[in-house]
């Protein structure tokens, strides 16, 4: 009969000395997971900067925008036309009597076009203007009516001998015309024409059949400003009349369109003043038409996020205690709706509202329960007098230990194994107000983003959790119901219509004050990558 | 250098220290691996794990006892923690203690086979015996790190030794 043994001490006896060496491959791996770990941390830095480098630009651009306005081709020069063009104004004056109810729209026109023609030197320049300018064939018709108005009220204008003095001290185109007899009007007409053709043939840009019809406008025009002159100097109707004709003659062996159109005009100036009137009035109509075809500058976008929750600083919001103790952020969900408004072409602002969770982990805790004046004070027990709570690791045996008579003293450990968690859930609701700024726009775009958003705090709690083992502690007591964050991200953009975009934009997010108590070091920040559909509307 | 000075090292990334403390303390660490997993595969994948906990929060150590005690608690828990993940822990028949005949014939038999059928047990089973038997804590302990009851952590241990009882009296049987 051999010995017996408790099985306990067989397998006692047996592995006291038990020591395996481990395969050679453990060290590389164990190596590679700190080299992962350490890549995961240094990712925050990285964003950081990259956020601020950002904001920088983001707020420098914008400040660029209003600093330096870039120069819009399309507004008129209106000094000019102001010095150059007195009698035409008060001609158009006087075309207000004739039609008061459309006559501002259609002598604003008139100014506008005759400006052009007025310009004392480069004629070069008006020439090539309104060949560019005005491509389409009806805005030319509708050039070559309004001119029929300059000259219906120009002749209006004749009879009164205070403007013509008027006319002639101000232009001095007008004045050079003085000089001409009257006679001679129809040989300076066929010089500029000749000279205005030369100039429009060395315009590539141009198409050749509009080249033509711009030669024949042009220098119509130009005939007109000679008549304006001459008309002004004599103020004697019959020349007028001459030139009138010997601009029919001219236009004649150009093009038949237009002494079609002369021809009309001289027979009933008054006319066509209404269709200049209509033909302004349906031109704009159609630029407001096409500004609303570009201008859907509302934008809706649902978006999600997954966020992450970090501190710039060491410390804990929970306790001082906590502050060296290994923290990690949760990664949660934000979501929400966002609503954008195009101020320019590259420009929007934006706002809406979002739900944003956050939350944090700290370890290196024991837990317990105890009187509430050992617990945390962070946190919001009600009126309980023994609550749980958690103790920075190693702490729990330099408390004080409970005197025997009061039975609510007593500290009892319920988890040191290390593995205990105490973690932070906040949730937020999160009213952004952002710029961004355009960088690339095309199918795929980029863009920067900056602002801020204000944060209303919804529901927070502070728990605790030992593996399968969970218990809410409470809330914590030092968080502000109204705190703020500075924003910064970079957007990608890819459009798949005209309406519709997926957007992908990673952010940063700094709160400014999140705790009322400003003895908190605990610098918190969020980073969600927020990705979402855009509907322009 | 002394174990402080390595911890120090350590305590700042150094690979170099790293790699020394690993050398040091890796075939202790490696054998609970082994009694707490159920093969030698998981018992690689807890030491590796084990060892960038014990990196990452080395830190933590404050000088408090022993830094193997430490170390080796690190590893416990890192094996503890995959079957907290896991939820393995619903076993059915936990009822009464078997207050039954624990003693077995103490005839040799070889460390490999006990590891063996230790490796073999249900997972909680596994645990609770190595807690117990092996690494010394009492059930209230192990009750509140696998967050059962004392008596459920009792009737696994008795459960556990059955078990174990009868495949070493096998083993002798066959050995005879």
């Amino acid at each position: 009969m051999k010995e017996k043994k408790h099985i306990d001490a067989l397998f006692k006896e047996a592995f006291k000395e038990f020591e395996a060496t481990p395969p050679a491959n453990a060290w590389e791996n164990i190596q590679a997971g700190l080299k992962k770990e350490k890549e995961e941390r240094k990712i925050i830095p990285i964003w950081w900067k990259l956020g601020g480098v950002a904001a920088l630009l983001a707020l420098l651009l914008t400040a660029g925008k209003f600093v330096f306005p870039t120069p819009d081709t399309s507004q008129p020069a209106v000094v000019e036309i102001n010095k150059t063009t007195d009698t035409i104004q008060n001609g158009s004056e006087e075309m207000q009597l004739n039609s008061p109810n459309k006559a501002e729209i259609a002598s604003e026109e008139v100014v506008e076009e005759a400006s052009k023609n007025d310009m004392p030197d480069p004629k070069i320049n008006s020439v090539a203007n309104s060949a560019k300018k005005e491509n389409s064939k009806t805005s030319q018709k509708s050039i070559q009516k309004e001119e029929t108005g300059i000259a219906t009220t120009v002749i209006s204008n004749s009879k009164k001998k205070d403007e013509i003095n008027n006319a002639e001290t101000t232009n001095p185109l007008f004045k050079d015309n003085v000089t001409d007899p009257t006679s001679k009007t129809v040989d300076a007409i066929a010089d500029q024409k000749h000279a205005s053709q030369e100039e429009n043939s060395t315009d590539t840009s141009v198409e050749n059949t509009n080249v033509k019809e711009s030669i024949v406008e042009n220098s119509t025009k130009d005939i007109q400003v000679k008549k304006d002159g001459v008309r002004k100097e004599t103020g004697i109707s019959d020349q007028v009349i001459k030139t009138e004709t010997g601009i029919a003659q001219l236009e004649k062996t150009e093009k038949d369109n237009s002494v079609v159109n002369k021809t009309k005009k001289e027979d009933a100036n008054k006319t066509s003043i209404y269709d200049a009137i209509a033909e302004a009035k349906e031109i704009e109509k159609e630029d407001i038409q096409q500004k609303g075809a570009n201008a859907r500058s509302w934008e809706v976008t649902p978006n999600v996020a997954p966020v992450f929750y970090g501190s710039l600083t060491e410390g804990s919001s929970l306790d001082p205690s906590f502050a060296d103790n290994a923290q990690s952020g949760d990664v949660n969900v934000s979501y929400g709706v966002q609503v954008s408004y195009e101020l320019s072409d590259r420009l929007k602002i934006r706002s809406g509202i979002s739900n944003v969770n956050l939350g944090y982990s700290t370890g290196g805790i024991d837990l317990a329960t105890g009187p509430v004046g050992v617990a945390l004070r962070s946190i919001d027990y009600g009126d309980r007098n023994v609550v749980l709570s958690a103790f920075d690791r190693g702490e729990l045996s330099n408390l004080p230990m409970p005197s025997a008579d009061d039975p609510f003293g007593e500290i009892t450990p319920k988890s040191t194994g290390g593995n205990a968690q105490i973690n932070q859930n906040i949730s937020y609701y999160e009213v952004p107000m952002e710029l961004s700024y355009t960088l690339l726009d095309s199918k795929f775009g980029i863009h920067m983003i900056g602002g801020f958003s204000t944060l209303f705090l919804g529901d927070n709690e502070v728990s605790v959790q030992d593996g399968n083992f969970r218990s809410s502690l409470g809330e914590a007591n030092n968080l502000n119901s109204v705190s703020f964050s500075t924003n910064v991200g970079l957007g990608f953009g890819y459009k798949f219509s005209k309406r519709l975009r997926f957007n992908v934009e990673p952010m940063f997010k700094y709160q400014l004050n999140p705790y009322s108590d400003s003895s908190v070091s605990y610098r918190p920040y969020y980073l969600g990558v927020y990705s979402g559909l855009s509907f322009k509307f | 250098m002394t174990l402080e000075e390595l911890i120090i090292q350590c305590k700042k990334q150094d690979a170099q220290a790293q790699a020394a403390l690993y050398k040091q303390y890796a075939s202790i660490l490696f054998s609970i691996c082994l009694k707490y997993s159920p093969n030698y595969a998981e018992a690689q994948d807890n030491l590796q794990d084990a060892f960038i906990t014990i990196f990452k929060r080395i830190e933590q150590f404050k000088g408090k006892g022993s830094f193997e005690g430490w170390i080796k608690r690190i590893t416990v828990n890192t094996a503890l923690q995959k079957y907290r993940k896991q939820k393995l822990f619903e076993i059915s028949d936990e009822g009464q203690l078997e207050e039954a005949d624990t003693e077995v014939e103490d005839t040799g038999v070889p460390l490999d086979f006990l590891l063996k059928i230790i490796q073999e047990l249900p997972d909680r089973y596994r645990l609770v015996f190595n807690l117990y038997v092996l690494d010394g804590y009492s059930h209230k302990e192990i009750g509140e790190m696998l967050q059962i009851s004392d008596g459920t952590s009792k009737s696994n241990l008795a459960r556990a030794r059955m078990i174990l009882k009868t495949k070493v009296e096998g083993y002798q049987n066959d050995n005879k």
